[in-house]
């Protein structure tokens, strides 16, 4: 009986890796323990196969929605054509005296840990196109950089999705404007044309994550019930072997049953709530940063459980100057009113997830990452701009307390060591293990020319 | 909805101060404003159409959408010739899963070419000359014999245009949000709906079915759908009572009329409602498979059987998926 569970959970994993849907794969110390057959412990049979080293075996990404302005954030300008649109100051912070701005004081805290890229250029300068490009580094339809990782890692824990954006708000949240959402939509966060179960699971809610998990029949009944609708989809696909979604969807029922009770488990944010010091740290309290900090309490959950790519996109807040913005700061109003706030609700959380991700001995192997879709530049980086973005990482093994790459005098253009969005990409999979030239499905591919940009990890 | 409501007051002061189309609509030139700010208008800038056309600026009364449309659809025009193929790329787009240029939005430089260019032009050169007629143009691509090949590949075909490139076959490709709505409400009533706010009525839970088959959002201009397979969207069809269940109920007691029939006896008329084609005999022996396995699991209730096989049938591929 066992060895026919094992078997079906083998061949039923929804989410291919390099070597194939052969076997189950882990990353080191994280066992799927949460299917609920205590008999069937899935200790990693074998480590992957990577293209060499790699340390980073997941990310966070906190999106800031709308294109953050590099020039009030993490760059500052050189020189400012008018002073009374720059209304924030900015200090050296940490050892290293990485300048950050001050309506960051936490993130200040820990810029030992924080390397700023500064360089970023290639994004495209609308939002829709923006998010997908930021995302998939292509303005068709291309995959996706977490559907890539979680491609080339093979799946961490074959009972969760592998790929999530987190929506939604935290009970009792009257300060978020809306649930957060990339731009672009579900194009930003599809396959492309790597296989359709690697597109990001999109969570809604985050009291009841994902619904209709309770099932009226036994798991028995169910797995004979999959098995049934296998056996019922295999007309359709024999027929047209060239339509690779036809078996994703079958797969999909299989990875739904497992979910039924992985989920539940893993979104459960009770036990740890009750500890004082994790809502201290992830700022679970006050109103700004409750569902900020509550999603990214989730995202380290999902990671610690061997999800690989987990989105939590920065949500409208109230602007201390009436209305609510995002981080398409357009006017002055917005950037004087809007930034603090949007600052604010990440500021701690952020911090507070890298501390937590230290403590448990994680940042290691955890990448975590803020920035938009684009930069921003003109007078006051008001307007949209693809020349010159700011993103921050941490942890998987970069190195922390740097800047790296500059931009021009202004802030509007990257013009040292500059790094293009697919070289991000490229360097991120790198920095996981992978070489962006081998990862190859099905004539998808990445572009040959992205260079890996070493100075941010080596 | 359910999601909004511990939002809803916030959300209405929202709309209160800051959605201009609550306040009385404004229609006319519009003011530059300096540096962005709406608190410093600068002079007012002339409606005109797009300066890479030629530019030009019409005697506009109202709100100059009638203005624009004319100007949009002159005979022999840049403008008219691109709206123009844009209409039929997409009418070809949604009759065939994509468009003969790939990238619908972008018909551009910036796009990509199509490689039947002659055909695309052809088909907008028609459309124009059947007076902008969306229908005569559909007809003219249902009827022809590129839309009625089969979604079956040969090996060959495969080997040479396996993206399927030139049409030489239909795709294989899910349906939209919409019909898989219309479907579920038709086979939950056994009638048809046209008014999609009467079929929503009708079927239960239908913001889920929005939510999980990539319904559209009204906000977002997008010149192509997706179609996402999840895990979520399994676990409603698999899992969620107004989904698929209560529609097998009542699609069961239609089909037994009054009679408490078995699997196999309505099993003909079970897949022509539901896949509008006979079971093959293939299927007729998983049927009798199916009911035959459930007896030995010691249930003995022949409706119950063919409930569960029409759940079953619901959740299937062929079900949701156009060949």
């Amino acid at each position: 009986m066992t060895s026919s569970r094992r078997r079906f959970l083998q061949r039923s994993i929804a989410t291919p890796s390099l070597l194939g849907a052969t076997g189950l794969f882990g990353a080191p110390g994280i066992f799927a323990t949460t299917s609920g057959w205590a008999d069937d412990r899935l200790v990693p049979v074998q480590t992957q196969r990577l293209h060499h080293p790699g340390k980073v075996k997941s990310v966070i990404f906190y999106y800031c929605y709308g294109g953050p302005a590099q020039g009030h954030t993490f760059d500052p300008p050189r020189r400012v054509q008018d002073p009374d649109l720059h209304p924030f100051s900015f200090n050296r912070s940490g050892q290293s005296g990485l300048e950050i701005s001050d309506l960051f004081p936490q993130l200040q805290s820990v810029a030992d840990e924080l390397c700023l890229i500064r360089s970023g250029y290639g994004a495209k300068a609308t939002h829709n196109e923006g998010g997908q490009y930021i995302f998939t580094g292509s303005s068709t339809l291309g995959a996706s950089l977490g559907a890539w990782l979680l491609y080339g890692l093979g799946s961490g824990n074959p009972n969760l999705p592998g790929h999530v954006l987190l929506t939604g708000r935290a009970a009792g949240d009257s300060w978020a404007k809306d649930d957060g959402r990339v731009h672009g939509g579900a194009r930003a966060i599809g396959a492309g044309g790597l296989p359709p179960s690697l597109q990001a699971q999109v969570i809604r809610d985050l009291a009841h994550p994902i619904e209709n998990l309770i099932s009226s029949k036994t798991a028995a009944d169910q797995k004979r019930w999959l098995t049934e609708l296998t056996a019922l989809n295999r007309g359709l696909a024999a027929r047209f072997p060239q339509v690779a979604e036809l078996n994703s969807r079958t797969e999909s029922f299989e990875t739904a049953y497992r979910m039924q009770t992985a989920a539940p488990e893993a979104f459960d944010i009770s036990k740890e709530v009750e500890n004082p010091s994790i809502r201290k740290r992830y700022g679970l309290d006050p109103q700004p940063t409750r569902s900020t900090g509550t999603k990214l309490l989730l995202a380290r959950r999902l990671v610690e459980r061997g999800v690989r790519f987990v989105i939590v996109p920065s949500m409208r807040t109230p602007s201390l100057e009436g209305g609510s913005v995002d981080w398409d700061t357009h006017t002055p109003t917005t950037v004087r009113g809007g930034i603090p706030n949007l600052a604010k609700s990440c500021d701690h959380p952020l911090a507070g997830l890298i501390t937590d991700l230290k403590d448990r001995g994680m940042l290691d192997q955890t990448l975590v990452i803020w920035g938009g879709e684009m930069g921003r530049g003109g007078n006051g980086f008001m307007n949209h701009n693809g020349s010159a973005f700011s993103w921050w990482l941490a942890g998987g093994g970069v190195r922390g307390g740097t800047a790296y790459g500059a931009t021009d005098e202004l802030g509007f253009t990257a013009v040292e060591k500059p790094v293009h969005v697919r070289d991000l990409h490229a360097t991120i999979l790198w920095m996981s293990g992978l070489d962006h030239r081998q990862l190859k499905h099905n004539g998808v591919g990445f572009d040959d020319s992205c260079k890996v940009a070493t100075g941010i990890f080596a | 909805m359910r999601r909004d409501a511990p939002f809803r007051k916030e959300a209405e002061d929202d709309k209160r101060a800051f959605y201009p189309e609550l306040l009385p609509p404004y229609v006319g030139d519009a003011r530059l404003l300096r540096r962005g700010d709406v608190l410093e208008p600068d002079r007012l800038i002339r409606r005109g159409y797009p300066e890479f056309f030629g530019s030009g600026s019409p005697d506009s009364k109202g709100s100059g959408r009638l203005e624009l449309a004319h100007w949009l659809t002159t005979p022999d025009t840049i403008q008219s010739s691109l709206v123009a193929r844009a209409a039929a790329n997409r009418v070809w787009q949604h009759l065939f899963g994509a468009g003969l240029c790939r990238t619908p939005k972008e018909l551009g430089r910036l796009g990509e070419t199509p490689e039947l260019p002659a055909l695309l032009d052809g088909l907008a050169t028609r459309f124009i000359n059947a007076n902008w007629s969306s229908k005569s143009l559909i007809r003219e691509i249902v009827l022809s014999d590129a839309y009625r090949r089969s979604a079956v590949a040969t090996p060959d075909a495969l080997e040479r245009d396996p993206d399927n490139r030139l049409f030489t076959r239909q795709s294989v490709r899910r349906l939209e949000c919409e019909p898989i709505m219309n479907t579920m409400a038709w086979l939950r009533h056994g009638k048809r709906f046209d008014d999609p706010q009467e079929r929503n009525a009708n079927l239960l839970g239908y913001q889920q079915y929005l939510q999980h088959f990539d319904g559209p959002m009204t906000d977002d201009l997008i010149e192509r759908r997706v179609a996402s397979i999840s895990a979520t969207q399994a676990l409603f069809l698999m899992n969620n009572e107004s989904a698929t269940r209560i529609i097998a109920s009542d699609l069961t007691r239609r089909l037994s009329n009054g009679d408490s029939p078995q699997l196999s006896e309505i099993l003909i008329p079970l897949y022509e409602a539901v896949l509008h084609r006979p079971p093959s005999d293939d299927e007729q022996r998983f049927a009798e498979a199916f009911a035959k396995r459930r007896r030995e699991k010691g249930a003995n209730n022949p409706a119950a059987d063919i409930r569960e096989f029409i759940k079953l049938l619901l959740c299937g591929n062929e079900q949701i998926y156009l060949e």
